[in-house]
């Protein structure tokens, strides 16, 4: 039965893939099995004979009454006691994550001298609390045993880890290390009679004061030295338009957008949720915004979501996937559209009357109305342009990286007529310096190497190997400088071209600074002492430039010009406030805009090869880090991999299958990859991203075959060149063969139930109860029996455990998954294992693609009508299918009467009297009977010892992440998530040790405390005055399968959309 | 073929029969009632690397438990001291006994070796490998990891240090007294008003029970705790297992 029989009330059907909409066999394979087939066999060449076998020997050797001992276990005190470390109790400690796309402040949990879990930093104006996935990932990255651990030179070579963190590993690194600083001083030397001629730097862009300040000083005593600033995904678009805009000599500004104001968003291929700069923020702004809040019983709003997002997008990305209206065009027909937009405007606003001719020559006749064969894109473009200005001064139009500096430029335009700019679009000074464009500094780093002008080249940060455009053939050219030293936290391509190999101090690992997207200072202190003898950026910079030697310590407080006391305080609280740039009132000169936009030419692709950042790797530099490869990619639910994302149409048109091998060819080079079909792209678009594929990724591990850091995907960079570094004109056919990938996205389905919930802002607003009783309230809700009475216990307890998740608000970032995988010590499987159903994450995000029956985008808000499937209207074309998705965070429901209890053999989940399904993992024998009752398929089972991997000494010191609170689950064992009950005890008892009862109300899971839309509330559902006790009396608010009658402690809240009444049927 | 067992055994066939059972059911429960830590652990008693005496320190001295164990009322873990906090003492006291060479051998970061220079043996200075290493304790109340045992929340629920430890202040070698069991942890947390002292009694106090006190006293305390429902030992699983 296809889930499109069902009755759907408001005329959408939601469904997980396309195997599901077609109700093949497959996905109803998947659905009737608890797990996919032969995820219960052990499928390894160990079979059970063998166990048997070599059991019997020690079996044999153990005999006696030797078991019967236990084994002596050592206490090991401090020696001399550090100050202020109380031995079980966690230090918090501020610090921040620079990044050139904008820092996060950061709250980092400590245990006995090991960091081990990262939170946000509250008040800090970057994200306030909250992070993103990419955060949460980084306390995996520090303990990577894949790290580079010594210095390697080709003459000195590596320090031999093979028995882990030995005595003599630390000896002869830290011989390395001091080898290689006589080197540097040689250097040193030599470069200050030549002023630095013949050096190089080169790094990414710049946020921190203090190493500004050191390259400054560098200049000064070496003025003939080089230095170049790289990265991949770079802000070269939008740094030349605003460098035309504000007739600036340099590319020293950004665009800051507010969108807390804005009640028209139209973002123009910009994912600004996830891949943006500065994107917690944006996000953070963007579910504040529309946020909402009506009382069941009062009837009132308290909060209103009051704005409209349009996106324009080639790509399926998160950003356009919560879009209210989405508009799917191919990359440069973007740009026709931003011409077509502003020609619209400056229609009905006054505008500079040489910028209005540029545009009109540009736009000329061009007709929209066959952008796609279903929206009416000239009505999408006469709506938005219409909006727009009606709420001119508080909307805002958001050009996202990937396109042209024409269109950041038509962006602006349209903003400054719109009276936008200092309102909801800030102009104001770069937090990350580069002196010149990427692609332009990395193109004059090359001529220099070819001129023989270098022969030291310093690289500070970044993998210009792997990543540099590829029509400068960086790498070989790179074979043609002297001497090559590469500062990098792992291995890469870059450091296996190197002379010089210099482990990177980790941020955690670090003193330093760094400024956020909008320019706060931010101060990153050390929570342990660097694991590897390495170098920090500063010390290698005034190293080779013979600065004098300085603490890092000593150097941020020096620019700073911090006295103790200050210094000390603002370190404590981690930021300096006040110490944001101001805005910039641009004054423009329309003459030399409209040189630049006469310049611009509408591009007529046939076929389209886009470039887009991964979810999981971003530009390749999270290759090596599991809890970001296993993390399923928000829209494809891919894992460990990347693929060729096409639409439908564009499928059937090649004649390939998911995971069929198609070619790609662009720009003279040749691909051949996995395809998979995205509903919603745009058609004859193929995107791929970046970031995998990487060749070099340290040690592999070859006795353990169930984590896997080998080069997982493709690399799409070989395509990409200088002057198409976000699309291109490509040509793409059917190749032979499959490649093999892996998706979660029909795992732990629950099929042809309405799970995921919505309804429009109209529908909520005009008639609300019926709304409610018609699109959220369950079918069947009513006609099911109370079979039970209410638990005497659950009246006793003062507390009772509740979260509510907003769907409203959550966007389907997957931060709450990699959260809860670092507090709940949750290990990573590998591909292999995810292909068999047994990722173990506790917090699962099911995403559902929605489509309305007949093509008009939106159409499916008709009153009234029922669903027919065999009305010829209803028929899905799935050729066309204008989509959005649904995100929704599946934790365990805690349910009262839950199912999974009743049927453990040996009481091993019980139910507290606090209302939380406990798991208590030493009883657990494994029969997995909960887990087959489980309806809403929240168990996870161990079928490995995935700890077996730290008695390898080579892989020990990634033993140090856990969480000392948690117990580490072995083989044979169920497990799921606990609404992290750790802290629910530590805030207990610590409430009773305090004596203050606010400790109960102040903390919270770790879900709920990542994620960066505050999308997930948890709280004592007993106390009226708590959050989620109010979020339960919102009118939103349902629980997952009510029929079931098992009371689910975790309910959720419906989205809200907010179309547009003139997009919707029979407007058209 | 020859037969494997002899013909007589035949006839014994009804006594195997009758016995077997029985015996293995016997044997499982002498096993699962001797070979739990009800008994094996109880009296466990190893020896430390310094021959600590509570005996001497808690006992006769009359230092407070809470002198060396001071995280006792904060954190989950009582504390083994730091060997900083012997040394307050012990830099004055007992300088010269042998038993300490490994505490005080913990500060000297370098040590004289012998070592042969021309056939002559002299004192040569070198670094100590053991400066500021741990001194490796052995553990002997030892709670099993997945189950997190909070001293703090016990300590300020007047729990004596005595109900769980024993008489500390008269081993001389510490041993373990309780079983520490779960059925042991349960029984307390069911029974709780026998097991926590009125607010005026010192946690540390080793010797103090009812019998001190004025007869009427105990019956009312008793009273009072259990109607007042300030404490609530909790006994569901995920108190203890996470």
């Amino acid at each position: 039965m296809s889930p499109l029989n069902g009755n759907k009330e408001n005329g959408k059907t939601y469904w997980r893939s396309l195997e599901e909409l077609e109700g093949s066999a497959d996905f109803k394979e998947y659905l009737h099995r608890e797990f996919p087939e032969g995820s219960s066999e052990m499928s390894d060449p160990f079979s059970r004979r063998g166990f048997m076998k070599v059991m019997a020997a020690s079996f044999a050797l153990a005999g006696g009454m030797t078991g019967c001992r236990r084994p002596e276990e050592k206490i090991m005190p401090y020696t001399k006691a550090p100050e202020d470390i109380i031995p079980g109790k966690s230090v918090y400690i501020a610090t921040s994550s620079p990044r050139s796309r904008g820092s996060l402040g950061l709250m980092v949990k400590s245990d006995a001298g090991r960091p081990t879990k990262i939170e946000g930093l509250p008040g800090h104006p970057a994200n306030n609390g909250s992070t993103d996935s990419a955060a949460q990932a980084d306390i995996l990255d520090l303990y990577n045993p894949f790290r580079q651990k010594s210095v390697k030179t080709n003459e000195i070579p590596e320090a031999d880890f093979s028995k882990g963190m030995s005595p003599e590993f630390r000896k002869s690194s830290q011989k390395n290390l001091k080898a290689l600083k006589a080197h540097l001083a040689e250097l040193a030397k030599k470069y200050k009679e030549s002023k630095g001629a013949g050096l190089s730097f080169l790094g990414s862009p710049v946020t921190s004061p203090t190493q500004l300040a050191v390259i400054n000083e560098a200049k000064k005593a070496l003025p003939n030295a080089k230095w170049h600033t790289w990265e991949a995904l770079n802000d070269d678009n939008s740094a030349s338009a605003l460098k035309t805009y504000l007739s600036a000599d340099k590319y020293d500004n950004q665009v800051n957008y507010d969108l807390t104001k804005a009640a028209t968003i139209v973002a123009l291929d910009s994912d600004f949720m996830m891949t943006e700069r500065n994107s917690v923020k944006l996000l953070q702004d963007y579910a504040e915004s529309r946020r909402i809040y009506k009382n069941k019983e009062s009837k009132k709003y308290e909060n209103k979501l009051e704005n409209r997002f349009y996106a324009v997008e080639a790509a399926f990305s998160v950003t356009g996937s919560n879009a209210d209206h989405r508009l799917r065009l191919k990359s440069s027909k973007i740009q026709d559209f931003a011409f077509a937009l502003a020609s619209k405007i400056a229609a009905k606003l006054p505008i500079d009357a040489n910028l209005k001719k540029a545009i009109d020559a540009y736009t000329g006749t061009k007709d929209f109305g066959a952008l796609t064969a279903s929206v009416s894109g000239n009505k999408f473009l006469d709506t938005v342009a219409e909006e727009l200005v009606a709420n001119k001064g508080k909307s805002v139009i958001m050009v996202g990286e990937k396109q042209p500096a024409a269109v950041h430029l038509l962006g602006l335009v349209i903003n400054t007529a719109l009276g936008n700019i200092d309102n909801t679009v800030k102009i104001t000074e770069k937090s990350a310096k580069s002196e010149n464009l990427a692609a332009e500094s990395i193109q004059l780093l090359k001529n220099d190497i070819i001129a023989d002008k270098v022969e030291t080249l310093v690289i500070l940060d970044g993998n210009p190997v792997y990543d540099a455009p590829a029509d400068l053939k960086f790498g070989e050219s790179l074979a043609k400088a002297k001497e090559v030293i590469t500062l990098t936290l792992f291995p890469t391509e870059t450091s296996q071209a190197s002379s010089i190999v210099i482990p990177n101090n980790h941020y955690l690992e670090s003193w330093g600074d760094t400024r956020s997207y909008d320019g706060t200072i931010s101060f990153v202190q050390p929570l342990i002492a660097p694991l590897f003898n390495g170098m920090s950026v500063t010390e290698l910079i005034a190293a080779v430039t013979g600065l004098e030697a300085k603490k890092d310590h000593k150097r941020v407080q020096e620019t700073h010009k911090l006295d103790k006391a200050s210094w000390e305080k603002s370190i404590q609280s981690g930021y300096l406030a006040d110490t944001a740039y101001g805005s910039i009132i641009p004054s423009s000169n329309p003459s030399e805009i409209s040189a630049v936009l006469k310049t611009a030419k509408s591009v007529d692709n046939d076929f389209e090869l886009i470039f887009t950042p991964d979810y999981s790797t971003i530009d390749g530099r999270y290759s090596n880090n599991g809890w970001m490869q296993e993390l399923p990619d928000p829209i494809t639910k891919l894992v460990w991999d990347n693929a060729a994302l096409v639409s439908y149409k564009t499928a059937e048109d090649l004649e390939v299958q998911p995971r069929d091998i198609i070619s790609i060819s662009a720009n003279g080079e040749n691909l051949n990859v996995p395809v998979w079909v995205v509903p919603g792209m745009a058609d004859n678009t193929v995107a791929v991203t970046l970031g995998y594929g990487r060749s070099e990724l340290g040690e592999q591990s070859d006795d353990r075959e169930y984590v896997e850091y080998t080069d997982r995907g493709f690399n799409a960079y070989p395509l990409r060149k200088r002057d198409s570094l976000s699309f291109v004109g490509a040509k793409v056919t059917k190749g032979s063969g499959q490649g093999d990938l892996v998706t979660t996205q029909d795992h732990w389905a629950m099929e042809d139930r309405d799970l995921a919930k919505e309804v429009t802002l109209a529908d909520f607003d005009n008639d609300y109860e019926a709304t409610v009783k018609n699109k959220l309230e369950d079918q069947y809700a009513t006609v099911a029996p109370k079979m039970y009475s209410d638990r005497k216990e659950f009246k006793e307890a003062d507390l009772q455990w509740g979260m509510v998740i907003d769907l409203n608000s959550c966007v389907g970032c997957g931060t709450c998954t990699v959260a809860c995988q670092a507090e709940n010590n949750i290990p990573v499987v590998g591909k292999e294992r995810v292909s068999e159903g047994r990722e173990m994450h506790w917090i699962r995000m099911d995403r559902y693609f929605y489509s309305g029956k007949d093509s008009e985008v939106q159409s499916w808000y008709g009153e009234g009508d029922k669903f027919d499937e065999n009305k010829e209207a209803n028929k899905v074309d799935l050729h066309d299918l204008e989509v959005g998705a649904l995100h929704q965070p599946v934790p365990c429901m805690q349910c009262e009467e839950a199912p999974c209890e009743q049927v453990c053999p040996v009481a091993a989940t019980q139910h507290s009297p606090e209302g939380l399904n406990d798991m208590v993992y030493n009883r657990c024998i494994g029969t997995r009977y909960c887990l087959n009752n489980c309806p809403f398929k929240v168990r996870r089972f161990n079928y490995f010892n995935f700890q077996e991997d730290f008695k390898d000494k080579r892989f020990e010191v990634q033993k140090m992440v856990h969480n000392p609170n948690v117990t580490v689950r072995s083989r044979g064992v169920m497990e799921k998530c606990t609404y992290c009950v750790q802290r629910i005890n530590e805030a207990k008892i610590d409430a009773k040790v305090r004596k203050d009862e606010s400790i109960i109300n102040s903390f919270t899971t770790a879900c709920a405390q990542a994620c960066p839309t505050k999308a997930i509330t948890f709280g004592n559902q007993n106390d009226e005055t708590s959050a989620v006790s109010k979020m339960q009396k919102e009118a939103r608010n349902y629980t997952l399968l009510p029929h079931l009658n098992v009371r689910p402690r975790t309910s959720f809240l419906g989205k809200v959309s907010n179309p547009s009444e003139k997009l919707a049927k029979g407007n058209s | 073929m020859k037969p494997i067992f002899p013909k007589g055994i035949d006839d014994l066939k009804p006594v195997i029969f009758l016995t077997a059972l029985p015996s293995v059911i016997g044997i499982v429960l002498i096993f699962n009632f001797y070979f739990t830590d009800a008994h094996l652990s109880v009296g466990y008693k190893p020896d430390q690397p310094i021959p600590f005496s509570h005996q001497l320190h808690a006992g006769e001295m009359g230092i407070d438990c809470r002198y060396c164990h001071t995280n006792v009322e904060k954190s989950p873990h009582a504390t083994v001291p730091p060997a900083q906090v012997c040394m307050n003492c012990h830099k004055h006291v007992k300088k010269e006994s042998p038993v300490l060479d490994i505490l005080r051998n913990r500060f000297e970061k370098y040590i004289e070796v012998d070592e042969k220079v021309g056939g002559e043996v002299v004192k040569v200075k070198v670094e100590n490998d053991d400066y500021l290493k741990p001194i490796p304790w052995v553990r002997i109340h030892n709670v099993p990891d997945y189950a997190y045992f909070d001293h703090s929340a016990h300590v300020n629920a007047n729990v004596g240090c005595v109900e769980c430890h024993g008489r500390i202040d008269q081993m001389p070698v510490v041993k373990q007294e309780k079983p520490l069991t779960m059925f042991w942890c349960l029984d307390c947390h069911r029974n709780y008003e026998d097991h926590v002292r009125p607010e005026h009694v010192d946690i540390t106090d080793m010797q103090w029970n009812w019998s001190n006190e004025e007869i009427s006293k105990e019956a009312d305390f008793k009273k009072s705790l259990l109607e007042s429902k300030k404490l609530n030992p909790p006994e569901e699983c995920s108190a203890c297992h996470r």
